[in-house]
């Protein structure tokens, strides 16, 4: 087979999965901090990343949505990053656009200075969607989605910051559902939240999975065991195993997984 | 953290070894009870039985803690859910032990026609049941799936035998009966044994073979024919 032909192959085969790694190494300047990842991630599932600290799995995520453009000197040094098929490095890929579709939510929840409403209509503002009523039903549909409209519908003009950690958290997912993203990326969205709210999000992750890619990096294992379909462990930049969440957690086939998940090291 | 883990997992592991020991020696005495007649044999197993009982409430005890406080995932998750099942069996080996010790002394019988038969392979597959828990061999673990047919095969001439005794014999029934009972016994610690190498099979590999297809006795049984 020709390279072309090798090529092509590889393009359609990554046509079937939301998201393609392909071959990437990353440096925050000299420092390069991922090696050789190569990794598939399919569609409307869940997958989570696990490793230790500083073992790249929140770069590798922020690469996603080319959150890291914004660090000065970081790079993609070799291979490539295709959602549905295409190269988010491609000359012709708008960043906005891209991370339009590949929405974010982060570790601590950062709900803007503004009402609960303004908060999920931010986005549909920046678009310029001004029809109020397209506006007033599209709040509704995400903060529903969001498993949060029923506890903030009689207050949707109150300030934002007047909400619970997790509703605050709830909210900011809203904020990243109004948009209509097809991918969703969540950099450990929990770790700053009770139990009791811990759980309220991990139910609106297993609820969003029929309709969005969800990618979490995450800290806590049990979590990990909980909401995704796939696991991936990190460790020292590389990808060391990906499989199926159930597979990682009762069998790994690495010890270095075993041990981690274990708590041996790390 | 992780010393304490090791520390808590080996005290399990430990736990369960000894009951294992426990419950053989338990169904050595009651088989010499049995055969020599000895009252004296027959009164250790039950204490030793008492023994395994509290052994086996420290162990789901010692199980659930580091369930709760850890956690535990992949092969800690598997040694602690397979230790606490096969326990159990352990348990109702050292149950079985007892009734055969308590039967002893009711038999008036002289020919024992194929128990102390089975007796001995019972005991070699409860020591094998261990030694695989201990390092863990799948050829090991095999054999003694097939070995039980043979311990079912000798519980089947043991209930001709006792029809033939009865026929002979009515007024002996009660004992036969008993003798009947301890047959069944040590054809039920055989599948104890069988059991617990099948949860050392998924402690060791993850696969589940408790009800595979291909182990199935009637399966078994075509494979060794």
């Amino acid at each position: 087979m020709t390279d072309s032909k090798k090529e092509k192959k590889k393009e359609k085969i990554s046509k079937q999965f939301a998201i393609s790694i392909q071959g990437v190494d990353f440096s925050y300047g000299e420092n390069q901090v991922l090696f050789d990842v190569n990794l598939d991630i399919p569609e409307k599932k869940v997958m989570a990343f696990i490793g230790p600290s500083g073992c790249g799995k929140s770069t590798l995520l922020r690469t996603i949505n080319r959150m890291n453009d914004l660090i000065d000197n970081s790079r993609i040094s070799k291979g490539k990053i295709l959602i549905q098929g295409t190269d988010i490095h491609d000359k012709s890929v708008d960043v906005i656009e891209l991370r339009k579709k590949v929405g974010m939510v982060f570790q601590k929840s950062n709900p803007f200075p503004k009402s609960i409403y303004q908060n999920v209509a931010y986005g549909l503002h920046i678009q310029g969607i001004k029809n109020k009523r397209v506006v007033d039903q599209k709040v509704e549909e995400s903060l529903t989605r969001a498993a949060l409209w029923e506890e903030v519908k009689d207050r949707l003009n109150e300030n934002a910051y007047g909400l619970s950690g997790g509703q605050q958290q709830r909210l900011c997912i809203a904020r990243t559902l109004a948009v209509e993203p097809e991918i969703i990326l969540m950099d450990e969205p929990c770790s700053a939240l009770d139990p009791v709210a811990t759980g309220r999000v991990e139910e609106l992750i297993l609820s969003l999975k029929e309709q969005y890619t969800i990618v979490v990096v995450t800290h806590n294992m049990q979590q990990a065991g909980r909401i995704s379909d796939e696991t991936a462990f990190f460790y020292l930049g590389k990808l060391i195993e990906c499989d199926q969440t159930k597979t990682i957690f009762l069998n790994p086939s690495k010890k270095q997984t075993e041990d981690y998940i274990s708590g041996k090291f790390g | 953290m992780t010393t304490y883990i090791e520390n808590n997992l080996e005290n399990i592991r430990s736990k369960f070894l000894l009951m294992g020991q426990l419950a053989t020696d338990s169904l050595q005495l009651a088989m010499e009870s049995l055969l020599e007649g000895d009252i004296q044999k027959a009164k250790i197993v039950r204490k030793k039985d008492e023994e395994i009982d509290n052994l086996e409430n420290d162990l789901s005890a010692n199980v659930t803690s580091h369930l709760s406080t850890h956690a535990p995932v992949a092969t800690d998750l598997r040694l602690l859910v397979s230790t606490m099942k096969a326990s159990h069996e352990i348990e109702r080996i050292g149950d079985e032990a007892k009734a055969i010790a308590r039967r002893s002394k009711n038999t008036a019988i002289h020919d024992f026609n194929k128990i102390p038969e089975m007796g001995e392979i019972a005991l070699e597959m409860i020591r094998d049941a261990l030694s695989v828990f201990a390092e863990f061999d799948e050829k090991k673990a095999k054999n003694i799936w097939t070995t039980d047919l043979k311990v079912d095969q000798l519980n089947l001439d043991n209930m001709s035998f006792c029809q033939d005794l009865v026929n002979q014999d009515p007024a002996s029934a009660s004992s036969i009966f008993e003798m009947l009972f301890i047959s069944k016994s040590l054809e039920r610690i055989a599948d104890h044994a069988v059991n617990i190498s099948k949860e050392v099979v998924f402690m060791a590999t993850s696969r589940d073979v408790r009800h595979a297809k291909e182990f199935k006795k009637s399966k078994l049984k075509k494979t060794l024919n």
